[in-house]
């Protein structure tokens, strides 16, 4: 007959939520307005090692360079669920995977969770 | 009061921890179900106030993720039938004692369910999306708490022409002392009794499904509001919506609910994406691609429709200016490229859509690109990758309901809630 499914009543299955653990990589936002280009008018090479600020600057995500928290741009506020991690103690470190331009500077990065 | 609306109310309050009751109307073949699943998701019983016969109470989503349309169509509608059972609603009224009321309007006798719970002094509050006549919402001098009215609905599109403030004009406080507007992916408002208009953006996520994330809203905003500033309330409400419509799992959602209500102050002040529904036709979207005679363009028909259906106005520059080819003067052909690239300056964002391999369209992209317009490349067809138009893109898509979703956060400047200046 070509029927499909479970055939009863119950959960949805699979989910697709973005979860705590989860590893992200994404190109940031506002770069050319942020501390790091605007101060030295060039992006972070890429192996930099960057890490997310620990809570929301002025309701944005924002990723530094982890010797010295420098800004150097802000998550798309499609990872806003970040916000709850946080909360339960993860932390998100990683590296720059690419960068460049001058005119439209563009850096993506590539972080990981750490479990609390 | 409709069975779908009643089990996403139902999971939203019991991940927000508030005691509840169900009342519900529902065919006898689906008895034992409801109550097993109100049991599992903590309701403190499921009173059955009315039975369907005549239709299996089934409704078919044509697009489960709102990208356009959702395209709901009830399963044999016009012979579903319910025989109505008000004692069995007073007994639960009298006996759960509710101090607030959510009625989620369906085929039953609205007037008498709302002077039942009124005469049992609950707080009531009322979801409008299903184009309820709001004269039968006027109880004789008491207002309703709270009316929900999506931008989707007639009553607000035609109704109120679109306009937020005829429709508080139209739902006055008289009829109801809060009044709140939700605008889908581009947040929401609350008209509030004194006069005031809060407003949050929504959150994006990665959104699974839409279905009931209406009802979850609803829920949020009555308990977030017995506590918390409209804006914060409004902020919650609509955060929890987007947990909601990110997950199929109940057990997932619950997860979040919990870290959620632990951060709800962070969660508050965080920035999403606010775009007025009455401000959105004046932004303009290009859709560069190949709009040609000899191509199947079904996705940019799909699109444009998406787009129009949110309120925004898409433009198809080659249905617009014409089409271009070899006999054209040059005169002619100039005109057409300036018309063109005029209205790519001037638009708000591109989305570009490579039907094929057309240089025309991976020029476009690449002109807004460097203009610092915002870009959107859709590639329905899974078309072989070409380097430098998808990496200049500012954002890459494979289905529709992703291109609607990157559309409203690339349109708006991120914000967060907050009271509206009037």
């Amino acid at each position: 007959m070509g029927s499909s499914g479970s055939g009863t009543l119950g959960n949805y299955q699979p989910s697709g939520q973005a979860s705590c653990d989860e590893p992200i990589t994404t190109d940031l936002e506002e770069v050319a307005r942020e501390e790091y280009f605007s101060g030295r008018g060039t992006v972070p090479s890429v192996g930099t090692k960057v890490q997310l600020h620990q809570g929301a600057v002025k309701g944005r995500l924002t990723v530094e360079i982890t010797k010295k928290p420098e800004t150097i741009g802000l998550l798309p506020t499609s990872f806003h669920h970040l916000v709850l991690c946080l909360k339960k103690g993860y932390s998100y470190a990683g590296e720059v995977t690419a960068s460049g331009g001058k005119k439209l500077p563009v850096v993506t990065v590539s972080l990981v969770a750490h479990k609390p | 009061m409709r069975l779908g609306g009643i089990f996403h109310a139902a999971r939203a309050l019991q991940a927000l921890r508030v005691p509840y009751s169900v009342a519900y109307t529902g065919p006898e073949y689906l008895e034992a179900d409801i109550q097993h699943f109100a049991g599992e998701l903590g309701s403190d019983g499921a009173h059955r106030v009315g039975i369907v016969t005549g239709a299996p109470a089934l409704i078919l989503a044509g697009d489960a993720r709102e990208a356009g349309h959702q395209g709901y169509d009830e399963i044999l509608r016009g012979s579903k039938k319910i025989s109505w059972d008000n004692s069995s609603l007073e007994r639960l009224l009298a006996n759960f004692r509710p101090s607030d009321v959510l009625v989620v309007p369906g085929a039953f006798p609205l007037p008498e369910v709302l002077r039942a719970v009124a005469a049992s002094g609950a707080r009531i509050h009322i979801d409008i999306q299903y184009d309820v006549d709001p004269s039968v919402l006027n109880l004789g001098g008491v207002p309703l708490e709270t009316i929900f009215v999506s931008t989707s609905t007639a009553l607000f599109q035609t109704g109120a022409g679109g306009n937020p403030e005829q429709l508080r004009r139209t739902i006055g406080p008289a009829l109801a002392r809060n009044l709140v507007l939700k605008e889908n992916r581009g947040g929401s408002r609350v008209f509030l009794e004194d006069g005031r208009i809060a407003e949050a953006p929504s959150f994006p996520s990665r959104t699974q499904h839409s279905i009931g994330v209406g009802d979850c809203f609803d829920c949020a905003w009555i308990a977030m509001n017995q506590t918390r500033e409209a804006p914060s309330a409004l902020a919650l409400a609509s955060y929890i919506a987007s947990l909601y419509a990110s997950t199929w799992s109940h057990e997932e959602f619950l997860e979040s609910m919990t870290a959620l209500l632990a951060a709800a102050d962070d969660v508050t002040a965080m920035c999403g994406t606010r775009i007025r529904w009455e401000d959105r036709k004046a932004y303009t979207i290009y859709i560069a691609a190949p709009d040609f005679p000899d191509v199947d363009t079904a996705p940019l028909d799909a699109l444009a429709e998406s787009l129009e259906y949110h309120n925004f106005t898409p433009r198809r520059p080659v249905k617009e200016h014409g089409l271009y080819t070899t006999d054209l003067t040059d005169e002619k052909a100039k005109k057409m490229y300036h018309d063109d690239l005029n209205l790519l300056e001037s638009s708000n964002l591109l989305i570009a859509v490579p039907l094929t391999n057309d240089p025309g369209t991976f020029t476009e992209l690449g002109v807004a690109s460097a203009l610092g317009i915002p870009t959107i490349l859709w590639n329905p067809r899974d078309l072989p990758q070409n380097l430098f138009a998808w990496y200049c893109a500012g954002q890459r898509c494979s289905q529709l309901h992703e291109v609607i979703d990157t559309a409203f956060v690339a349109l708006a400047n991120p914000s967060p809630a907050g009271w509206v200046d009037r």
